[in-house]
């Protein structure tokens, strides 16, 4: 192979890769409207073209596949064959083929691939023979990874050395970042750019920003103060767009669903209409990369747990197909997603059972309906008795939610009982600015993330109660929290001030009061890693750099004193056994 | 860069180039690609609780990175004069650090062949240096950044 | 044969292929090659290129405006001069070949083709205007 073809060869991948993104939408929307004359046309096109570059960079493999399926296409083109639901089963799995082949080809351009019954499935239906496929594309979805691993292994096997083939099995076991390695490539229009890129923009910007306050302080005294504030708006603007760089639409985390939802309600015979609403809305690229798992796992469940079965929805006098909506939209500095259905909704006093039969909650505990309907983002909580083909994989909901405070966001959950629940994700827009609050304790100048803040109050000293040796606390609202002073932990000096105020921050139930000196403002703050050197100081979420240029910490409240309560709280179970 | 490269292609090709500073009384270099750029002390922002030798955080055009004082790390106490104190911006693989130094010297170019590897001695810390400069009748010890900066436990250099 | 410095239009939706065909372009010593993908992008460029262009190469089976409604079009058109024009297909669409034929299209080619059928369908093309002129 010469270099211009192993060039060609890469393109042509690219170049598939991005095709293939539209296609899995486009068979979905066929088997809703499967005399659509645009939309055949389209995916018509689609294997054509796939079929006669794949050809013509050399790729015989999937031009072979691929012709077959252009015949199909063409034979429903022309109206000889309709396109039911067996037919778009067979082109879906013909659409995850040749994206399994292009993942395998990118990482080695001879790789070869099994599709003889697949060839044979699409074969039979076009001379009329409507042979079932093998694997449904349900199955198939649900456990790509395994079925492309046995897959690959046994041809391989066929065509390498034992040596090379135990290498590549291992290649095959990491399939889960093949679907972010290589985004596909956008027309002329776009530039790819570095990530890394686009943090030293922000990072220069920033600074471009500081050293403008200081420029217009100092020209404001010479008059030209016009000139310094319209350079102002221009930095402001500058920093606007620089940050705006590293938003992308949720569409292409939404499309994924639409597939989810067909494969999961075919396996279990029930009927959704799923709704994608606000797929233009943008969040930043790392916080949707993230997204997507949390996603179709709240998905799944709807489908699985939530929506009834066809004849119980008519007996309950509902229309027969469920609705799953999702809806993004902007929401202050958050994105949220709204995943509603119109299923049965959660039942709490079922759930509660379940959670005393599990001894996650004392036999005694009352619980509100809500606090019961919580009870499902409990580790190890799985509300079926049978743990089910679908959703019960040990992922619970625990998992969505931990997934989605990582990332700074929370999780809510309203449900009614025989109407449906509502799941309601709240990310922030981006990773890289949060609104801070800009605190002094201890001499020192820190930053904490607002959103951590519940409350602030006024410390008075008779509000605290001091017992040596333990933890001091106070009574707020007739309930007894703890108390810390950020200055033992961060502070630089042991300053004897006194703690004038107190910020109330609250984590799974359990309410603690910081004492700090003073409250300077509060503010947007662009994130920043922390270095080295700090890396593993707890507490620490990252440094950033204040309105006068000084670099600052910023704590992260919940991290630093959730820890330091449990292991308080363990000290004393221990001290109270021995 | 273009500075380097051109003196690269034009001399022997058996010159390094060094960065001589001192810590205390005593002479250090660090070769020069290394390092970044050599700053004025900023003022610094404190870390609560951290080790006594780090300075504390400066922003440098942007990127906020950690300014360590050598001197402590090592043992050497510092010298009488501060005004002429800098600050070394080390380049690290992706990271960048800033080490306060008591006065920067000048640039060294020492032919390889007078850069003598480190005596085996028994001493501990002698890790993180790399040779034995010999110029002018001095010798000036070659120090590794990266192993200086990136491990945490205080290493004794001075005899 | 045609003159090398003859601006040569090439029409394909596909990026790769509009690639392949560009790299056998150049492999016979054409120097200016101009890429459009689909055939309204082609009609723009044939209406504002700086210099006119003196073949087209395009694909069929393009989305918004087919190769051959570009060349319908081309050939409707008085302003325009005659620009030779071949077609790319794939074996499927050899049985519409006959309307491409009616429409003016000076030849086609089937694709995947080599360098040498490309060259040998070109000195047909060059023959039969050299003729006419």
């Amino acid at each position: 192979m010469d270099d211009f073809e192993i060039e060609l060869k890469h393109d042509f991948l690219q170049e598939a890769r991005e095709l293939l993104q539209n296609t899995e939408q486009s068979f979905l929307e066929l088997e809703k409207d499967p005399s659509n004359k645009t939309l055949i046309d389209a995916i018509f096109r689609f294997a054509h073209n796939l079929k006669g570059t794949s050809r013509a960079v050399g790729f015989g493999q999937i031009a072979e596949l691929t012709h077959r399926a252009e015949n199909l296409l063409l034979e429903i083109k022309q109206e000889k064959i309709f396109a039911t639901d067996l037919i778009v089963s067979t082109l879906l799995l013909f659409n995850d083929k040749v994206r399994e082949m292009i993942d395998g080809l990118e990482e080695n351009l001879d790789a070869v691939f099994d599709c003889e019954q697949l060839m044979k499935d699409l074969d039979a239906i076009i001379a009329g023979e409507a042979a079932a496929p093998v694997a449904t594309p349900a199955a198939a979805s649900f456990e790509p990874e395994v079925e492309v691993e046995v897959e690959a292994k046994s041809v391989e096997s066929f065509e390498e050395p034992q040596v090379e083939t135990v290498a590549q099995a291992v290649v095959h076991k990491l399939p889960e970042k093949k679907e972010v390695k290589k985004e596909p490539r956008k027309d002329d229009e776009t530039l790819r750019v570095s990530l890394n890129r686009l943090e030293v923009l922000n990072n220069l910007v920033g600074e471009l920003v500081i050293i403008q306050s200081v420029v217009e302080s100092a020209l404001g005294k010479s008059g030209e103060l016009k000139t310094a504030r319209s350079l102002g708006k221009l930095c402001k603007d500058i920093q606007d767009l620089s940050m705006s760089l590293r938003m992308v639409p949720v569409g292409p985390s939404f499309q994924k669903l639409a597939r989810i939802v067909r494969d999961t309600s075919k396996l279990l015979n029930k009927k959704v209409d799923l709704r994608l609403i606000g797929e233009d809305t943008e969040i930043d690229k790392t916080v949707a990369e993230s997204l997507g798992d949390p996603l179709v796992h709240i998905i799944r469940n709807a489908i699985d747990h939530g929506l009834e079965t066809p004849a119980e929805r008519i007996a309950a006098g509902k229309p027969e197909e469920g609705v799953v909506e999702v809806m993004a939209f902007h929401e202050g500095n958050f994105l949220v997603i709204q995943i509603t259905d119109d299923g049965k909704g959660i039942n709490g006093s079922k759930l509660i059972e379940k959670a005393r039969a599990k001894g996650i909650i004392p036999d005694s505990m009352n619980l509100t309906e809500q606090q019961a309907i919580e009870l499902i983002f409990h580790a190890g909580f799985s509300t079926k008795e049978v743990v089910s083909e679908v959703s019960g994989r040990g992922v619970g909901m625990d998992v969505v939610k931990t997934n989605i405070e990582q990332l700074g966001g929370e999780v809510k959950v309203r449900s009614k009982l025989g109407s449906g629940s509502c799941f309601r994700l709240m990310l922030p827009l981006t990773l890289a600015i949060i609104d801070g609050m800009l605190i002094k304790a201890g001499g020192q100048q820190l930053v904490v993330p607002k959103g951590q803040v519940q409350e602030v109050i006024r410390l008075e000293e008779n509000m605290i109660t001091q017992m040596t040796g333990r933890r001091p606390y106070m009574n707020l609202r007739n309930t007894i929290i703890p108390v810390f002073y950020l200055e033992e932990d961060w502070g630089s000096v042991a300053t004897g001030e006194k703690a004038n105020i107190a910020m109330i921050v609250r984590h799974n139930d359990q309410s603690f009061a910081i004492g700090i000196t003073d409250i300077m403002r509060q503010q947007q703050v662009v994130v920043k890693p922390p270095t080295k050197e700090i890396l593993n100081k707890q507490g620490v979420m990252g440094t950033t750099i204040l309105g006068d240029g000084k670099p600052s910490l910023i704590i992260d409240l919940i991290n630093l004193y959730s820890r330091k309560l449990r292991q308080e709280m363990n000290n004393d179970s221990m001290v109270q056994a021995a | 860069m273009d500075m380097f490269n051109k003196d690269k292609n034009s001399s022997n090709m058996e010159t390094k180039r060094f960065l001589e500073f001192k810590l205390g009384d005593e002479s250090y270099a660090v070769g020069l690609l290394k390092v970044r750029e050599v700053i004025t002390p900023p003022e610094v922002t404190a870390i609560p609780k951290a080790q006594p030798y780090v300075c504390g955080l400066i922003n440098l055009r942007g990127t906020v990175l950690t300014v360590i004082d050598l001197r402590k790390k090592l043992g050497i106490r510092p010298g009488q004069d501060a005004s002429q104190n800098a600050v070394i911006i080390f380049d690290l693989d992706e990271r960048l650090v800033g080490v306060v130094v008591d006065s920067i010297q000048k640039v060294l170019n020492i032919d390889e062949t007078k850069i003598k590897p480190v005596p085996d001695s028994d001493g501990q810390g002698m890790a993180h240096i790399l040779g034995i400069l010999h110029h002018e009748e001095k010798l000036t010890m070659w120090l590794d950044p990266k192993s200086l900066l990136d491990g945490s436990a205080p290493l004794k250099v001075a005899a | 044969m045609f003159n090398p410095n003859t601006p040569v239009l090439v029409v394909d939706d596909m990026s790769t292929m509009r690639k392949i065909v560009a790299k056998i372009l150049r492999d016979l010593g054409f120097t200016n090659i101009t890429e459009a993908a689909d055939g309204n992008q082609a009609w723009e460029t044939i209406n504002k290129a700086p210099a006119p262009i003196g073949l087209i190469i395009s694909d069929w089976n393009m989305p918004n405006c087919t190769g051959l409604e570009l060349l319908k079009r081309l050939r409707g058109d008085k302003n325009i001069s005659r620009i030779p024009f071949i077609l790319v297909t794939a074996e499927a669409e050899q049985h519409q070949v006959a309307e491409a034929v009616k429409s003016g299209v000076d030849q086609y080619v089937v694709k995947p083709f080599s360098k040498d059928a490309l060259q040998a369908k070109l000195e047909m093309v060059h023959k039969k205007y050299a003729a006419a002129a």
